[in-house]
């Protein structure tokens, strides 16, 4: 097993989260997320994000509105629904209690395991 | 230099390098074959394909007027391949796959699996990467997935070594070529570097290696730099590249000069076929001597090898002068070099066309040879027996009838007795005494008692000179006595009396024949003139 694996595999579990936390504050397309998400280093390949999108779309959490841009091809903007702000409290609770497990598991010593004993 | 094409993506134009469109097709079409059969699949594709877009405005906004392939190889490596895409690795489980072969399996069944396994997916091209002259040993190395090495050896030896084993084969096969054989595989090569086409695109470059036309692996082979490139050549190749260069000029012209030849001959010859079967009488001089032929006249008694003769004629001329234009045009740009399979057919319906063509063309001269000869018998032939036009001439004006003539070197000499040397007399030679020669005269007379007189002369005994008058009259000609330096050396007046006519004809010659005259010839050569007869008197009456 090697590191980038292992890594990639810890991303791919958090990247529908992290979408979900981007779209919480305002509506974006997919251009912006990419961004965003580079910005905070989670992304490797863009390419990931759009099925990633189309499923959480797909199963009811995210909807779009087509928008003209100036620029370029019209954009979808994608913000939560209804259903996906529940499943966002959701994952945050659940991310509170992985992130609670993984500090306590990181910041114990072997003097606190032999106490606790 | 690049070829640049517009595209719209997702309602935008785009400029964009013709290789690049290539890679971006293959890649869109990749994703579309990843994602398609799931849901929304068409629509994830359609997203990237607006993102793809996106990426492109931002490189024209950054100044870039034409896409190349790095940029398109950047984007993908950006937004990733279909299986990054995907997520799930999908571990291939080829490993258990067996190499080892079951016992039961024969060692030939293994053979054309391992070869089967082996060229499969993979198309023949010649390899640019990788040559020593036209990189088509490489490229069948490439095909056959073995080492180009062994092939370059195996083919040097064969040359070299054909002259040795061909000969083996050119005597069960009776082929007349073997002397040439290691001349024959040189130009084999040639002739196969025409039929293959070089693998040109990083598409072409997949196919022959076998892989498969994914867009990394296009990518690939772009940023490796195995795309073939023009200023790559082989080791052999490089000393001469100048010189090349130079050849690829003056073929192209010399090709467009040898085009135009084969049409003006293409042309006359048609006018001249025309001339032969429409108006053949005209006996004109037509070019290539065609009007030699007399093919209309064959055409009446073989019509199929006349056919084949003319079709196979004109075939063998408009399939290079249409390679030829071919090969103009498509280094013009004008249309698609020919593929393998169009190369080969039109070099197959060529070689057939002369195979048609070259036995015709014998088979009619051939024809033409025994009407010449024909001819020629007529022109140099006596009574059917063939000789010199004087010896010819002397016995038809003699009137002399060639009753036998066999083993005779001439039939008739100069060098008269008298010293004239323009005068002919006839005259017979074998240097093994072994002629045997009969000519005789009649002529008509009335009935009386007659004498004939005769010059004469043997090298050895045996020739006779005869008369028949109501009985056959022998007398044989004295061998010759050597007189050195007089002129009319051995010759003999030799006469033959009293020949009883009866009847309106008597008949008087020469002959050497054994049956006829009872004695062997022991002469290697005889002589004979100056045959007189006369009247020396009438018939004694007879009681009634």
């Amino acid at each position: 097993m090697n590191i980038e694996n292992a890594k990639s595999q810890m991303r791919k579990g958090m990247l529908e989260y992290c979408v979900l936390l981007l779209l919480k504050h305002r509506p974006s397309y997919a251009s912006d997320i990419i961004q965003q998400l580079k910005n905070a280093e989670l992304l490797v390949v863009e390419g990931t994000l759009y099925p990633l999108l189309t499923r959480l779309k797909n199963d009811g959490l995210l909807q779009y509105e087509w928008q003209e841009s100036t620029q370029g091809p019209p954009r979808k903007y994608y913000a939560l629904s209804p259903e996906g702000e529940q499943f966002l409290e959701g994952l945050d609770a659940a991310w509170n209690e992985l992130s609670n497990t993984i500090n306590y598991l990181k910041t114990i010593t072997p003097q606190l395991l032999e106490v606790k004993k | 230099m690049k070829k640049n094409i517009t595209i719209n993506l997702c309602g935008r134009l785009f400029q964009i390098d013709e290789d690049a469109y290539e890679l971006l097709q293959q890649y869109i079409e990749s994703l579309r074959q990843s994602f398609g059969h799931e849901e929304g699949g068409e629509e994830i594709v359609n997203d990237i394909e607006a993102r793809i877009a996106e990426l492109f405005l931002e490189l024209n906004q950054q100044g870039t007027e034409a896409i190349t392939i790095e940029h398109v190889k950047d984007i993908i490596t950006r937004i990733g391949k279909p299986e990054e895409l995907k997520g799930e690795e999908e571990k291939n489980d080829g490993e258990n796959g067996g190499h080892k072969y079951d016992s039961f399996r024969t060692a030939a069944q293994g053979f054309r699996e391992n070869v089967r396994a082996r060229t499969a997916g993979k198309r023949l091209y010649r390899n640019p990467n990788d040559k020593m002259v036209a990189g088509v040993l490489s490229g069948i190395a490439a095909y056959t997935s073995t080492d180009v090495t062994w092939w370059r050896i195996g083919y040097a030896l064969l040359i070299l070594a054909s002259n040795f084993l061909f000969p083996l084969f050119g005597i069960w096969l009776n082929l007349g070529f073997f002397l040439h054989v290691n001349l024959a595989f040189i130009v084999f090569y040639f002739v196969l570097a025409i039929a293959i086409p070089v693998a040109d695109t990083p598409k072409q470059v997949l196919q022959m290696e076998g892989k498969d036309v994914t867009p990394q692996n296009l990518a690939d082979v772009v940023v490796e730099d195995k795309q073939p490139a023009q200023h790559r050549r082989g080791c052999l190749g490089s000393f001469f590249s100048v010189i090349i260069s130079i050849f690829v000029g003056i073929f192209v012209g010399l090709a467009a000069i040898v085009g135009l030849v084969l049409l003006v001959c293409l042309l006359l010859i048609i006018v001249s076929l025309v001339v032969v079967f429409t108006v053949p009488s005209v006996g004109m001089t037509l070019p290539f001597d065609i009007d030699d032929l007399h093919l209309a006249e064959l055409m009446s008694v073989h019509p199929w090898i006349v056919i084949a003769f003319i079709i196979g004629l004109l075939l063998a001329l408009c399939i290079p002068l249409y390679a030829i234009a071919h090969m103009l045009f498509s280094k013009a740009g004008k249309v698609q070099p020919m593929g393998i399979g169009q190369r080969i057919l039109w070099i197959v319906l060529w070689v057939a066309s002369l195979c048609c063509l070259f036995p015709a063309l014998v088979w009619i001269q051939e024809q033409e040879k025994e009407k010449y000869n024909e001819l020629m018998r007529e022109k140099y032939s006596y009574q059917g027996v063939m000789m010199s036009q004087q010896d010819k001439d002397f016995l038809r004006k003699g009137d002399w009838n060639l009753i036998k003539a066999e083993n005779c070197a001439h039939y008739t000499y100069t060098g008269y007795y008298d010293g004239n040397h323009n005068l002919r007399f006839l005259d017979v030679y074998n240097e093994n005494c072994e002629e045997v020669f009969q000519v005789e005269r009649k002529e008509g007379v009335k009935p009386g008692i007659y004498r004939l007189d005769c010059v004469v002369r043997a090298e050895g005994p045996g020739p006779c000179v005869y008369a028949i008058g109501d009985s056959v009259r022998l007398e044989s000609i004295p061998v010759y006595e050597n007189l050195d330096g007089i002129p009319d050396m051995g010759w003999y007046d030799v006469s033959i009396d009293n020949i009883v006519v009866t009847g309106d004809s008597i008949a008087y010659g020469l002959s050497s024949d054994e049956d006829f005259t009872g004695q062997p010839c022991r002469a290697q050569w005889f002589s004979a003139t100056d045959f007189k007869l006369t009247r020396t008197g009438d018939l004694p009456k007879q009681k009634k």
